[in-house]
């Protein structure tokens, strides 16, 4: 005896039974399908489909008559399925995505009119980004925003010292909440742009109290940050721009952005209008070296993206701090020029000829 | 048990190394059980790809299904389920010694799975014609949703493995059926139309969670 089934007729009528159940089930699944329940769709389709796969299972692939070991070895290809759905799950619907950062935010988004409040610094909001600094910034900045914080002396460049006067991206108020919002990429100053607007507002204001003469907001601020000619709605306009640094853009978009505003923050990499190479030199470099060295050669154009929070960049160095053996030596230069460096984001440029390189190493030369 | 004894009735040779024809045919159903447990984590890859996104875009992924449709999908979901029915008589009858009503019902099985080929085929053409691509490809302008081409990826990706696996059950019932015709298969070792019908049942079964998943989101 082959099959224990070997002693029944034949299975045709309960195969027939079987698929008259499989298609009313296929008609319910469809028929639910065209009415909302909300989550209910999904479970009821779920609940039908393994109503059908069971009936498929257990009579047309006969598993109810089959030994134990098929069984157990067929029902722990879902056990198995079911391990690799939750983990996945567990580790991707939990992240703290773009998405929950944005909805976090727009929670935490006061009105118009609150928001012009809050860009006039006030005893209360002071006194909280005080207590906010001591939590958030102290560490680096230092607890009297002297940039002499425990954790300084590992950061180069070192955290601001607010009592300096001295701010890198200005200090009027619209310009330390972008930074505070942003972070400054290619230090170790990471975007905040989780916390609250008002945390934010209030973090700028006391960082202002503890500055010397700290610049006020001009209209330009407020129109530069807005990116919108409507000045006259300034605050609400700007803040609306910063309230969303993570929403979703395309992703040329993006990196169109993200190259202006690091332009902004080194060497001029692109040729000014008007501009006219003088020597071949010149010219050799403005086509094949300008876009990362900068047109005066003081580099700092950032050219990999090394670290993502905070925003780190490998950046060209200035000409004028080479040391390498190019710096004496043209055959080096020409093979470092040609071949690349690996590695460090310098690609390979195609050759030119002897007079060419001597032209664009005096060039380089005096850009020292 | 001598070692390549002729069962009965057949040509068929039982290999030395089982004791018995009963034991060669318990062996190879637990290997065809093991192939289907691959078979489910295969196709569950892209089942958790879907659950993923799914849960990620709930409304991208019902805007986008009502772009599939609804009616050709169901008369497919039909279509495999008869000819599951159908090999599912066709081993029932080879076991009963009744080969030629078997070959008919493996002919009826290729009947629809060709019926079921044809009618993905009309789908693919649809869509490619709209536009309607998976990744880069996509060009349909009707979706707002910047993350559209991704369903479309998993449609595609998921119908697509199934559909090479309905073709691949085509391939093997032919074997059967033409094994059949010459009269290998009895009561007493009837194991490849057993192990094909189980293999197409699968088939059927991914199918029956394929449909709801991306034609019947609300």
């Amino acid at each position: 005896m082959v099959h224990k089934e070997k002693k029944h007729k034949g299975h045709a009528k309960a195969y027939i039974k079987v698929w008259v159940a499989l298609l009313v089930l296929t008609i319910i699944t469809v028929v639910v399908s065209y009415y909302n329940f909300g989550t209910w769709n999904i479970l009821v389709a779920m609940l039908v489909a393994t109503v059908k796969g069971a009936l498929v299972c257990l009579f047309f692939m006969h598993l109810l008559y089959d030994n134990r070991v098929n069984q157990v070895v067929f029902v722990s290809a879902f056990a198995f399925l079911g391990i690799f759905v939750g983990l996945t799950a567990s580790d991707e619907l939990f992240r703290t995505t773009e998405k929950a950062v944005v909805v976090a935010q727009e929670a935490s988004t006061p009105s118009g009119a609150d928001m012009n409040k809050l860009r006039v610094a006030s005893p209360q909001l002071v006194e909280k980004g005080k207590q906010l600094y001591s939590v958030q910034c102290a560490v680096c900045h230092g607890a009297a925003g002297k940039g002499d914080g425990p954790g300084a002396p590992a950061l180069n460049p070192k955290p601001r010292d607010f009592t300096s006067g001295y701010w890198r991206f200005g200090g009027q108020p619209t310009h330390v909440f972008k930074t505070i919002s942003e972070g400054s990429p290619g230090t170790a100053m990471a975007a905040f742009g989780t916390l609250g607007v008002e945390e934010r507002w209030s973090l700028v204001h006391f960082v202002r109290s503890i500055a010397p003469n700290p610049p006020d907001d001009k209209p330009e601020d407020l129109a530069a940050l807005g990116g919108d000619k409507k000045t006259d709605q300034g605050p609400g306009t700007m803040d609306q721009g910063l309230q969303k640094p993570v929403q979703q853009i395309p992703i040329s978009f993006a990196m169109k952005r993200l190259a202006k505003e690091e332009m902004a923050a080194s060497d001029v990499a692109v040729l000014p209008e008007g501009k006219q190479a003088e020597g071949l030199g010149e010219k050799l470099y403005q086509a094949n070296c300008l876009s990362c060295h900068g047109l005066s050669g003081k580099g700092g154009v950032p050219i990999t993206r090394i670290s993502v929070n905070p925003p780190v960049y490998l950046k060209t160095k200035d000409f004028a701090k080479a040391d390498g053996a190019w710096v004496n030596d043209k055959n080096v230069f020409v093979d470092i020029v040609t071949k690349g460096l690996p590695g460090r984001g310098k690609p390979g440029i195609a050759h030119f000829s002897s007079g060419e390189w001597d032209s664009l190493y005096q060039y380089v030369q005096s850009l020292r | 048990m001598t070692h390549g004894e002729v069962t009965a009735g057949t040509t068929h040779v039982v290999p030395h190394h089982f004791d018995s024809p009963e034991q060669a045919f318990e062996a190879s159903k637990l290997g065809i059980w093991l192939f289907l447990v691959t078979e489910i984590l295969l196709f569950g890859g892209l089942f958790v790809v879907y659950i993923i996104f799914r849960a990620l875009y709930p409304e991208m992924f019902h805007e986008a299904s009502h772009h599939l449709n609804k009616v050709l999908g169901g008369i497919n979901t039909v279509v495999l389920i008869c000819s599951s029915l159908t090999m599912a008589l066709a081993v029932d009858r080879t076991r009963q010694n009744d080969s030629p009503k078997a070959n008919q019902y493996m002919l009826m099985t290729l009947f629809f799975a060709a019926c079921f080929m044809i009618i993905k085929y009309v789908e693919y053409s649809h869509k490619f014609h709209e536009g309607l691509l998976p990744g880069a490809n996509f060009t349909f302008e009707a979706i707002q949703h910047p993350k559209t081409p991704l369903f479309f990826s998993l449609y595609f990706m998921m119908t697509g493995l199934h559909g090479i696996h309905v073709l691949a059950g085509m391939g093997l019932i032919t074997w059967v059926l033409w094994r059949s015709n010459k009269g290998q298969f009895s009561s007493a070792y009837y194991t490849p139309v057993e192990l094909v019908g189980i293999y197409w049942h699968l088939v059927d079964l991914i199918w029956i969670y394929l449909f709801p998943l991306l034609y019947l989101i609300g």
